[in-house]
């Protein structure tokens, strides 16, 4: 394959993982292919989920003025699929960084500290949006029912990332496409397991079904939003691949409409 | 009274803007302070073209004995800036490379004043990430020239916004400084929901 459909979790390797395998890998798949397509939906679920992670831990140092407590706080929170060993792994990264570097800088004050991953983060999040739609040789699939609008420190000198969600006033402005090709649906939602206890799983194969039974109705912006995964499954062009490191999801989505995925 | 005439303050020293011919070689030699304002990039400097232009030094100026974080940040940048000049008119590697050492120095005090402004803490911890990520890597003499060049910036708007701050550090960049720390990803990696294999 000469082109890659590019997934959100690729975006987010690229523009949030500074210096990192992951980043290098992610990059270098870039280069195997002759096109690579960034559809606004991996801006909309990047800028929805892993850059509003960061924002929330930006908003967090501003909030406790500490390392460590924000440390605490990410680590008491149960979010979606937050890892057991989340802390563990925080802890561990804390120490590497202290043996290095940043005692030069900030040294071993926690306030320091923060203000130091403050400064970085905010920067990180305003660079990285800017850079989002070069990151690739085209952006496609334009959304006119979301807005891309940057993120801004506003008020106490928290983040506001939005809007993160679509225009709720309009139907989405994939549903008469996707609504075109029903078979395609089904194709889809019989790909995802009916036994799957995962809530994202449930979620999409409801909104498959609801798409496929009720072609009538309005499609709404959590409509869309459960679909995840499958809207890039569905949109991959012929002769492209799904490039993303979540291949346990994609792939059978992908192989459902006849397209397949790849990982860096 | 004219239009054009220079605006003055009563009590405050006025100088005339210089606007030596080229500010993207070394600094020149001559001028006595390389922390005056020079005739490229800023939007100050723009700003100012063809009209007078005051010291920076001058509208900060404190009663003797009494300090604050942006005298204290002013002092710094011109100890850093006039480092960096002296780096680039070394023609000696090792010499160059000796003086950005005693220059890094100065980045945790100028880290401390970082109430002048977000801007202003982002760009010292930008400078500070560059040259952690070059790891011991002597910088190049246009890495010198970028941070010289973005440091007396910031000695002429030290209270930079973050916008003008976020311009400066993409012209780090662009010469090929690393200026995002690496840990933060990891640091949040595993918050991240995207699910990776």
């Amino acid at each position: 394959m000469t082109d890659a459909y590019v997934e959100t979790t690729i975006l987010a390797d690229i523009l949030l993982k500074p210096k990192s395998s992951k980043q290098e890998r992610a990059l270098a798949a870039l280069y195997r292919y002759e096109r690579t397509m960034l559809p606004v939906y991996s801006i909309k679920e990047w800028k929805a989920g892993p850059l509003d992670y960061f924002a929330y831990f930006h908003d967090k140092l501003v909030e406790t003025k500490s390392l460590q407590k924000t440390y605490r706080a990410v680590a008491a929170l149960a979010r979606g699929n937050r890892k057991d060993t989340a802390m563990e792994a925080i802890a561990a990264a804390a120490s590497v960084r202290q043996s290095r570097g940043l005692t030069g800088l900030a040294g071993g004050d926690d306030r320091d500290q923060a203000d130091f991953y403050r400064l970085n983060i905010m920067q990180l999040i305003i660079r990285s949006w800017r850079k989002r739609r070069k990151v690739t040789t085209q952006v496609v699939d334009e959304l006119p029912c979301y807005v891309e609008s940057e993120p801004r420190i506003g008020k106490g000198g928290y983040f506001d990332l939005h809007p993160q969600k679509c225009d709720p006033d309009q139907e989405c402005c994939l549903a008469p496409l996707l609504k075109a090709q029903p078979q395609r649906l089904q194709a889809l939602r019989e790909s995802i397991s009916k036994t799957s206890t995962r809530k994202e799983d449930i979620k999409r194969r409801q909104a498959l079904k609801s798409l496929i039974k009720h072609p009538g109705e309005k499609v709404d912006r959590e409509t869309c939003r459960h679909l995840g995964d499958a809207v890039f499954a569905f949109f991959c062009p012929e002769g492209a691949v799904v490039l993303t490191t979540n291949l346990r999801d994609h792939q059978p989505l992908a192989a459902a409409v006849g397209r397949s995925a790849e990982k860096p | 009274m004219s239009d054009t005439a220079p605006i003055t303050f009563p009590g405050i020293r006025i100088k005339h803007s210089v606007r030596p011919p080229d500010e993207t070689g070394p600094p020149d030699t001559d001028r006595k302070d390389s922390t005056q304002p020079s005739d490229v990039g800023t939007a100050y400097e723009r700003f100012v073209v063809g009209a007078t232009v005051m010291d920076i030094d001058r509208f900060y100026d404190a009663a003797p004995g009494t300090s604050s974080q942006i005298l204290t940040a002013l002092e710094i940048l011109k100890q850093a800036i006039d480092l960096l000049g002296q780096a680039q008119q070394s023609t000696i590697a090792i010499e160059t490379d000796r003086i950005v050492q005693r220059f890094k120095l100065l980045l945790p005090k100028l880290f401390q004043c970082r109430a002048v402004g977000d801007g202003f803490g982002m760009i010292i911890t930008s400078v500070h990430v560059a040259f952690e990520n070059l790891n011991g890597t002597p910088a190049t003499q246009v890495q010198i020239r970028t941070i010289w060049r973005i440091l007396r910036e910031l000695r002429n708007v030290p209270a930079m916004s973050v916008d003008h701050a976020l311009r400066s550090i993409d012209e780090m960049e662009a010469t090929g400084l690393e200026v995002d720390a690496p840990e933060v990803g990891t640091l949040l990696e595993e918050f991240d929901a995207t699910d990776n294999d």
